[in-house]
């Protein structure tokens, strides 16, 4: 199709401000799905995603439209994930497209998600298209919305359109905008290929499905094609575009978008990112690519040995859909064998979790986030440390840095004062102050990555009796006075208790977690000393009593079976327990770490 | 022939007590006759009803124990519970030797004493529970301190010479002082049995549930500590022994010759079978139980449509386990060289762990759990299970 009848757009939006149900209109105006197909919100085909509303996977869809001029338009939605998380796959399809569509909540306003994300489409240009949504809400407040995207965001708003996704109204408008106010792709279909991989996943049949945009050149079938990071030269076995059933095609030229399958065998292979040549006619790498590397690691172990295996094998199913996602095997003296994982953010993390328990059946015990430190020991060699585990001794660091991140604070101006306290507590440097309305803040911190993954996200909620948003970018690495803390139940370090924290909080956060774990750690047959300590020092104590009371008394009229049950129900009680040492400890102890300092008063 | 006990399950209170987790209530006056009767039916049916069931009968059965537990079988009229002994008699061989009847203090007039004597009961378990009037009255017990005094003469005088009193460690309100009153008042009215029990707390009764989420009707903020109760129970360990009592069940005491042979049925595996809504039975290889509601048992039973519950064939691992964590409640322990080689089982190895943390004693041929552990015998229970 001649390129000046093609725009490709994306939607930005903070999360539940109706990107996905805004799309499914467009799909339905559009003509792409029969009202009858639409199962409501296509964009989201996992259920997680469905659940949460949260967009995990970027993908594009084919529209055709015949604009008010006449012409026949071909439009590519490509959608974009909604969560800090996926930043890096949110520029990247960025990178595919000319225009976006900021879509905004017209009761909600300004969040800190629409913020970064309008920010990354400006960065690449994009020509950005408000569009005030849920007019029909009794709520809404479209002036005053017009004003926060004017002056918070520094785009004109007077020509925002005002719909309402779920009815549909105003929503031809948006087609219409999108055809007048959204460049078509400039790029030459004769010049050498260079293709943009913008996401791509794994099917079982295929290998890898790649989507990509064609910058310049064209891609056909059977084409020789290389990927630039590894190498690799592939031939195009088929091509097509998602329509959004995938229809197949001879050719994918400048300014489309579309998928390629080329045996490629794992997704890993297809980095998000990546560019596409020819690989008889080499052009140089688009710019822009990452090699993602995970921020947040973390534990998972079974919670029966018995399932380690089919544990190894759910890891290796998700890895082949998701190129993010990083483990290896890790060995605990308290939880056994399970795997060091790595995750681009606590929401991958969660999702991966998720999964793994919900579509693998797993019962995971998982331990405490933790960060990549990077430590330079008194030798003079510098090493990545991912895991509290893997700390050297402390006579060995002569210095410990750790990740830092710029955070994005929306809030209503009521909340302020506990959200200060919250980002001082967790070690935050204050960047930006500024009020976006009298009654709206928004606060700019930089923050050690570290107590971010613990527990500020839900304190930052319940400062902000939910209503604060965040977004938050890797800012780079910075020396910390950081220790180690070590847990020692029964005089035995429980090696994945074990957390890292700043020397000044050592003690509150020690004293506090022992106090948890004697909560946590029923009384066994003798006393139990839980002590934190850092290196050989021990800063905090607390003794779980010997147990007193486990008998069975009466036996009414010779109920066996009662007593029975009740014994039983013991034995699975002590079966779901870790054993170290002589001293069962129940799974919720494990994740007594994360919730250290959330409600201090429990 | 097979010694065959016989329990019948009366489930009437006047008034629930808070800490009761039994399937028992407080049903019209009107049900009494009607149950007496369907009891009396269900002992007259019994072979038939078995063999409809597909339950093995234990066979040249002599029945030499009966007791009427409750709720507060002592409610009913004399005569009705006569005549349910008058049907066990018609249909079971018997020579009876211990026939008890569980009786709350206030239930326990000169009348009534002298009318179960003449019955046949001969042994009387008396749910005394506390001597503490602010206790009874925060557990819900009908009953006062000197109605204990009373209820004993009485009996004494009817001519019982067997009486049992029953004592809960751990009510709410009870202090250590407390506790030691009622244990001293205990020994001074010398019943030749008694039995000392820690208070559960589980779902199952409305104090429980006060406990787990809550509220202040039940006096649930009064209860002990766990610690506490252990150390209730563990005084009362030591002022028993020194009144003479032979401890011989963890909850049980006697003056000797005085064990329950009935309730050392059940830690022995002896047959017993029970009659009544909810009474549990056990042939040695079958239990089985009858439904619990009492109105409907009452109509179901002798209709051709009623079951037995929780029918279930004892697989040999259940019962080895039974022998273990029945048998072991019995203060003399089991003889491990028969129940290994009786099951072909080899617990030598778990039995030296738990000896080796001080769980239990092991003399070479007999196992007990150790007398200063009973308070946490579940433990072993737990390990012993597989």
């Amino acid at each position: 199709m001649d390129p000046r009848f093609v725009r490709n757009f994306c939607i930005i939006a903070h999360i539940d401000h109706g990107k996905s149900t805004l799309a499914d209109r467009l799909l339905e105006l559009t003509g792409a799905l029969s009202q009858r197909e639409m199962s409501a919100q296509v964009l989201d085909s996992m259920d997680l995603e469905r659940e949460r509303g949260i967009t995990i996977k970027a993908k594009s869809i084919r529209l055709h439209y015949t604009a008010k001029d006449g012409n026949d338009y071909q439009l590519n939605l490509i959608d974009t994930p909604g969560h800090v998380d996926f930043s890096y796959e949110v520029s990247r399809a960025l990178s595919a497209c000319e225009g976006a569509l900021l879509v905004v909540d017209a009761s909600q306003g300004v969040e800190a998600q629409t913020v970064a994300n309008t920010f990354l489409a400006a960065q690449h240009n994009l020509t950005i298209i408000p569009v005030i949504n849920k007019i029909d809400l009794p709520a809404a407040q479209p002036e005053v919305v017009k004003a926060q995207i004017e002056n918070v965001l520094a785009i004109p708003a007077s020509d925002a359109l005002l719909i309402s996704a779920k009815s549909g109204l105003g929503v031809e408008s948006v087609l219409e905008a999108v055809v007048a106010r959204v460049p078509p792709p400039t790029g030459a279909a004769e010049a050498p290929l260079q293709a943009l991989i913008f996401d791509s996943w794994f099917d079982a049949f295929r290998g890898a499905v790649v989507l990509v945009r064609v910058m310049n050149g064209r891609i056909t079938r059977h084409m020789r094609i290389r990927l630039c990071f590894n190498n690799e030269v592939y031939e195009v076995e088929a091509l097509g575009a998602l329509t959004p059933k995938p229809v197949v095609l001879e050719e994918l030229v400048a300014g489309d978008v579309g998928f390629i399958v080329a045996n490629i065998k794992r997704v890993a292979d297809a980095r998000v990112g990546d560019t596409v040549i020819e690989a008889a006619r080499p052009a140089p790498a688009l710019p822009g690519f990452e090699a993602i590397k995970p921020m947040v690691f973390a534990g998972l172990f079974p919670v029966l040995a018995s399932d380690y295996e089919n544990l190894r094998d759910a890891l290796g199913k998700l890895q082949l859909n998701d190129a993010a996602f990083f483990y290896e095997p890790e060995n605990s003296v308290a939880l056994g064998f399970g795997f060091r994982c790595g995750f681009l953010g606590l929401l991958h993390m969660e999702i991966v979790q998720e999964r793994l328990e919900r579509e693998f059946g797993i019962n995971l015990i998982t331990t405490a986030p933790s960060v990549r430190y990077r430590i330079t020991t008194t030798a003079g060699a510098v090493v990545e440390v991912d895991s509290p585990t893997k700390f050297p001794p402390p006579n060995e660091m002569a210095k410990i840095e750790e990740p830092v991140i710029t955070a994005m604070i929306i809030t209503a101006e009521d909340s302020v004062g506990a959200i200060l306290k919250l980002c001082e507590e967790k070690r935050g440097v204050q960047k930006n102050f500024e009020y976006l309305s009298p009654q709206r803040v928004m606060l700019t911190y930089e923050l050690p990555l570290n107590e971010i993954v613990l527990d500020f996200y839900d304190r930052l909620k319940s400062a902000s009796r939910g209503y604060a948003s965040l977004d938050y970018h890797l800012a780079g690495y910075a020396e910390a006075d950081l220790v180690k803390l070590d847990v020692l139940v029964g005089g035995e370090p429980v090696d994945a208790l074990a957390l890292v924290c700043h020397r000044e909080f050592s003690y509150e956060r020690g004293r506090e977690l022992v106090t948890r774990l004697r909560k946590l750690i029923p009384r066994q047959m003798f006393e139990v000393p839980i002590q934190a300590a850092i290196g050989s020092r021990v800063i905090a104590r607390e003794t779980v009593a010997a147990m007193r009371k486990n008998v069975l008394a009466k036996c009414y009229g010779g109920d066996i079976t009662r007593k029975r049950k009740l014994l039983e129900k013991q034995k699975e009680g002590k079966k779901r327990m870790k054993r170290v040492g002589r001293v069962d400890i129940p799974q919720e102890a494990f994740l007594a770490v994360l919730k250290v300092h959330s409600t201090p008063d429990e | 022939m097979t010694r065959l006990g016989i329990y019948v399950q009366v489930p009437f209170c006047q008034t629930k007590c808070t800490y009761c987790n039994f399937h028992t209530g407080v049903f019209s006056r009107n049900l009494h006759i009607p149950y007496v009767e369907a009891v009396c039916r269900e002992i007259a049916g019994y072979p038939e009803l078995l063999r409809g069931a597909g339950i093995m009968r234990v066979s040249e059965a002599l029945v030499d124990t009966v007791y009427f537990g409750g709720g507060t079988p002592s409610l009913f009229d004399p005569i009705g519970l006569a005549r349910v002994l008058d049907a066990i008699r018609a249909g079971f061989e018997c020579t009876l030797e211990e026939v008890t009847l569980e009786a709350d203090p206030e239930t326990i007039t000169s009348d009534n004493a002298a009318a179960w004597r003449e019955a046949g009961f001969n042994r009387i378990s008396m749910g005394v529970q506390s001597f503490q009037d602010n206790e009874l009255k925060a557990a819900g017990r009908m009953h006062r301190r000197d109605d204990v005094f009373h209820a004993t003469r009485t009996l004494r005088e009817a001519g019982f010479q067997n009486i049992s009193f029953d004592l809960i460690a751990g009510l709410p309100h009870q202090t250590h002082e407390s506790w030691d009153e009622s244990v001293g008042q205990l020994i001074t009215l010398r019943p030749e049995h008694a039995s000392v029990y820690l208070m559960e707390i589980d779902e199952g009764s409305r104090l429980g549930l006060e406990v787990l989420r809550g509220g202040t009707r039940y006096s649930a903020s009064a209860l002990p500590s766990d610690d506490a109760m252990a150390g209730f129970y563990e005084r009362a360990c030591g002022r028993l022994a020194a009144a003479g009592y032979v401890h011989y069940e963890i909850s049980n005491w006697s003056l000797p010759g005085f064990e329950s042979k009935h309730n050392l049925k059940y830690w022995r595996r002896e047959p017993y079978v029970g009659f009544g809504a909810g009474a549990h039975s056990f042939n040695g290889t079958q239990r089985w139980a009858n439904p619990h509601d009492p109105a409907a048992y009452v109509t179901a039973i002798g209709q051709e449509g009623f079951r037995v519950e929780q029918l279930e064939d004892i697989s040999r691992e259940q019962a080895l386990e039974e022998e273990l964590f029945l048998g072991l409640r019995q203060l003399e322990g089991i003889d491990l060289a028969r129940i290994e080689s009786q099951y072909s089982a080899c617990l030598r190895p778990r039995v030296e762990q738990l000896c080796a943390q001080g769980l239990v004693e092991w003399s070479g041929t007999r196992l007990r759990l150790a007398p200063d552990r009973l308070t946490v015998s579940n433990e072993v229970f737990v390990n012993l299970l597989n």
